[in-house]
């Protein structure tokens, strides 16, 4: 099972970072061994600043080898669909192949109505912007648009879509696109068996939990079973955490960390889920699931 | 900048982050892209592509010339915006307008009649969210450092209202450098300058230095399809009437070896820098 983890959006000083701050954190994330970097994507919600989500990937795929960038997940429906298009075939061929689209339909009203799009048709406008997005990567044209892709960039990115364990997106994601992408922060554990059990019997293959929050300090309680998955634990509980989810089938876990009692303690005023990185923490996350132990549940 | 390797295929990142070192080795003063999404020719994200071209140089400005405004999503663009000015540290000049290949707005399902009124109503929805305003629902809530975001050049003919609202409300002006002569660049930039504008920009000039010299009057379309003495005169002009930046494009030039490390630095060296 792979593990990825969130990017920062702010230095530990508070500040905004600059294309030179990302490739350094990029650096850090892959050279402690994780697999991916993985960012959200919100419009302006709880008045935090959000930068959009692919040009926040660039710098840190540039400044890496082979570590995979992908986004959990990006809202379809805020973007025109062919802009989009472009957006992503871009990503696909300047990441050499190495960005993977998180994409689902947005489940925030909020990010709605500041964009000015209708919440209600967010199903059906995703269904459609991504049956039309596949069909411009692939370099069909449609109607009058035709992007020409560039021959090794023909096809696009792997797309997998953010889904709900228990809804009828979860056979989309099996016969139409690359994978599955459960919310491990709004889904407890046994949905996301049901989930996975569904998945796998439908023939899915790549099913990733996503927004994990990770919290070593935290005082380990037994989770409960309407508790949303999370890593809010000590790290022999986290691995035993994770070892379940890898037991079940899941391919990969997207962590996000959190700030800690005590640095939220020290300045009250931050968001928690706008932490920094040193590269002591990413070892100890990257530590809770060894990478051998990783190769060694795989498939 | 090319946006396509020698073998015609896919700008990586690093490929991008080379080309752009040598255009700031070279000693350009900063690099641009245009936008189209759908005239039979592949074209990357321009937003993408020149963040790539930052994130492997120092201090060159990148720019847009232009962004269709009207094909985006404007809070969606608002963002992107923010993100390349926080990103670039400030680098990034958005060259904004609203684009007049009918071409890209049936590509993107958007009402070409309707383009100057979007461009006007989006823009104005997305400056207000780059300063960090409430626009109904929306409010981007902007990094300190970030708000108020890049600076906007218009790009629009020198003859409309639009010539107005770049002097005044805008950064600056882009004027486009094709199908234009020296007598309407002159006027242009007078007209400009009278109603209080700034930066002045000529777009897209063309630059063939291995084309046969040809007669260029006051009248006749300004191009740089000349020889590497006549070019020199020319951009000396536009120097002269007033010009701040000219934008040029070598003629043809799609791959990597259309553009070679020889060919930028003998253009650059057509007007020195202390021009």
């Amino acid at each position: 099972m792979k593990l990825g983890i969130n990017m920062p959006f702010v230095r530990a000083d508070g500040d905004v970072l600059t294309a030179k701050d990302i490739m350094a954190r990029a650096r850090m994330i892959e050279d402690a061994g994780f697999d991916g970097i993985w960012i959200g994507d919100a419009i302006g919600r709880m008045r935090l600043t959000r930068p959009d989500p692919l040009m926040w990937l660039l710098p840190a795929a540039a400044a890496t080898e082979h570590i995979e960038v992908g986004t959990a997940i990006f809202q379809v429906p805020l973007r025109n669909p062919v802009d989009l298009a472009v957006r992503l075939m871009t990503m696909h061929a300047q990441t050499g192949h190495r960005f993977v689209a998180g994409v689902g339909a947005g489940s925030t009203l909020e990010d709605f109505e500041a964009a000015m799009v209708d919440f209600e048709s967010r199903f059906k406008v995703l269904s459609d912007s991504l049956k039309l997005i596949r069909r411009l990567l692939d370099g069909e044209k449609v109607g009058a648009t035709d992007l020409n892709p560039w021959p090794s960039a023909k096809g696009g990115p792997p797309i997998l879509v953010g889904a709900w364990a228990s809804g009828r997106w979860l056979k989309r994601c099996v016969d139409e696109f690359d994978g599955w992408i459960a919310s491990g922060g709004r889904t407890n554990v046994p949905t996301l068996r049901e989930g996975i059990k569904r998945y796998r019997d439908m023939g899915g293959k790549r099913a990733v939990v996503a927004t994990v929050l990770v919290d070593l300090t935290a005082e380990s309680t037994p989770m409960k079973d309407d508790e949303g998955f999370n890593l809010r634990c000590d790290p022999a509980e986290a691995n035993a955490r994770l070892s379940m989810l890898a037991e079940m089938g899941f391919t990969d876990v997207l962590l996000y960390r959190v700030r800690s009692a005590k640095e939220q303690e020290s300045e009250p005023n931050r968001s928690r889920y706008e932490a920094d990185y040193v590269p002591e923490q990413l070892a100890a996350i990257r530590a809770i699931f060894p990478a051998e132990r990783a190769a060694a549940t795989a498939g | 900048m090319p946006w396509l390797t020698a073998d015609r295929d896919a700008p990586t990142l690093e490929f991008v982050a080379r080309r752009a070192k040598m255009i700031e080795d070279a000693g350009f003063d900063s690099i641009w892209i245009g936008d189209t999404i759908s005239r039979g020719l592949v074209w990357p994200d321009p937003l993408q592509y020149l963040l790539a071209a930052a994130a492997g140089t120092k201090h060159i400005e990148v720019g847009t010339a232009v962004i269709q405004v009207p094909l985006r999503q404007p809070v969606d663009l608002a963002q992107r915006f923010l993100t390349m000015h926080a990103l670039t540290s400030g680098r990034f000049s958005a060259g904004v307008g609203a684009g007049s290949t009918k071409a890209d707005y049936d590509a993107c399902g958007i009402n070409f009649d309707d383009r100057f009124k979007m461009l006007r109503e989006n823009l104005t929805l997305i400056r207000a969210l780059m300063r960090g305003e409430q626009v109904g629902e929306a409010n981007l809530h902007p990094w300190p450092k970030a708000v108020g975001g890049p600076p906007m050049y218009m790009g629009t003919w020198a003859s409309g209202p639009w010539l107005k609202r770049a002097a005044q409300e805008y950064d600056g002006w882009l004027a486009s450098g094709t199908w234009t002569s020296y007598k309407t660049f002159a006027e242009g930039l007078q007209k400009y300058k009278d109603l209080g504008g700034k930066r002045a920009i000529i777009a897209t000039v063309y630059i063939d230095l291995k084309a046969e010299d040809s007669e260029l009057t006051e009248d006749t379309p300004f191009n740089l399809r000349c020889g590497p003495k006549t070019a020199a005169e020319r951009l000396q002009r536009l120097a002269e009437i007033g010009y701040d930046d000219c934008l040029l494009v070598k003629h043809g030039s799609h791959t990597e070896a259309d553009l070679t490390e020889e060919d930028l630095l003998e253009i650059r060296s057509l007007l020195p820098k202390s021009n």
